[in-house]
């Protein structure tokens, strides 16, 4: 999953809502991860099917964690597996209620990004329209074959290649502008 | 789009979450440090690591905070060091505290990203006006004024 994916980041944190709940049940781990692969969300049900598979098949948690980690690839599923590492090492009751907190964490996000997505691709639109324009002026100017004859001497060739350099780099400049930034993984 | 400064705060924030759990499990404050920072990867958390490795070599941990306190430039992981030695030299709960703390670094993570977004919107507005818009007059203007000229013949 990327991080900048707000809707699978909520997906994700209605599953974390569902393990916590499972979990404050007093379900153990396993079974915990094996009801999220039949209710989970579609889109995360493979990643608790495979720490389900693991934890069945006798790994010892740090492992299935890890496979886990590395499966998912991800800063929130690092965080979601330290917490379990540091409640299951030191033996702390706080399990349910930490990852309650993730998930409303990770649900706040995700509304952010969904809302960001969104208004970034209105200002892709926008910016697509405004790169347009130039061109939908010359192609109107060369309605005319007095204009038709100036763009196609040299020098309006030239300003033409001009223009089609400036477009690029404009749209270049605005898609690396309108990239949502990965988060950082801490406890990889 | 560039990452949001705070990114070290939200690592921070982790860190405090894991902190508190091993402290309300009974661990003590120098192993809970030690066991977070051995846990960390990234190099967000290396101040921890810098408290942790001070801690592990014998220092005291409130001398260790008061060490770290003053080296960081990083004014979120000095509130931590002061909490971490305050909390050691008074005997107040902790774990109690770090929540709380861990809530305020994650709040203060959504805003700025919140506002990096924003600011990713205006600037999306800039190659337009700095490229698109010259390029538009020019190619509206250009061939009037070579008509004008009468070079085009």
């Amino acid at each position: 999953m990327k991080t900048t994916d707000g809707k699978a980041l909520l997906e994700y944190a209605s599953d974390l809502e569902l393990l916590s709940s499972s979990l404050a049940a007093g379900l153990p781990l396993d079974e915990a991860s094996a009801y999220l692969t039949r209710h989970g969300s579609p889109h995360h049900r493979a990643r608790w099917l495979k720490l389900h598979s693991r934890l069945v098949a006798g790994l010892p948690l740090q492992s299935a964690l890890h496979d886990f980690k590395v499966g998912s690839a991800d800063a929130w599923s690092d965080q979601l597996c330290e917490i379990v590492m540091a409640c299951e090492v030191y033996n702390s009751s706080l399990l349910s209620n930490e990852i309650i907190d993730q998930a409303a964490f990770m649900r706040q996000a995700g509304d952010l990004l969904v809302d960001a997505k969104r208004r970034l691709s209105a200002a892709k639109s926008i910016a697509w329209l405004a790169l347009a324009a130039p061109w939908l002026l010359v192609l109107m100017l060369s309605s005319r074959t007095e204009n038709r004859q100036v763009f196609l001497q040299p020098q309006g060739l030239a300003i033409l290649t001009i223009g089609v350099v400036a477009s690029a780099l404009a749209f270049q400049i605005s898609k690396r502008i309108a990239t949502l930034p990965e988060m950082n993984r801490v406890f990889a | 789009m560039r990452s949001p400064r705070s990114e070290r705060d939200l690592a921070l924030a982790q860190a405090t979450s894991l902190l508190s759990i091993c402290l309300s499990g009974g661990a003590s404050q120098r192993e809970a440090l030690k066991w977070v920072a051995n846990r960390a990867t990234g190099s967000q958390l290396e101040e921890l690591a810098i408290l942790a490795e001070t801690i592990d070599s014998g220092v005291s941990v409130e001398q260790a905070c008061a060490i770290a306190e003053s080296a960081t430039e990083h004014p979120r992981f000095r509130e931590l060091a002061v909490k971490i030695g305050l909390s050691n030299r008074l005997g107040s709960q902790l774990a109690d505290q770090l929540p709380q703390f861990a809530q305020s670094l994650r709040a203060d993570w959504l805003s700025e990203l919140r506002s990096t977004f924003l600011r990713a919107e205006t600037r999306m507005l800039l190659p337009q006006v700095m490229l698109t818009l010259p390029m538009t007059i020019l190619f509206s203007l250009y061939p009037s004024l070579q008509i004008l000229n009468g070079s085009y013949i």
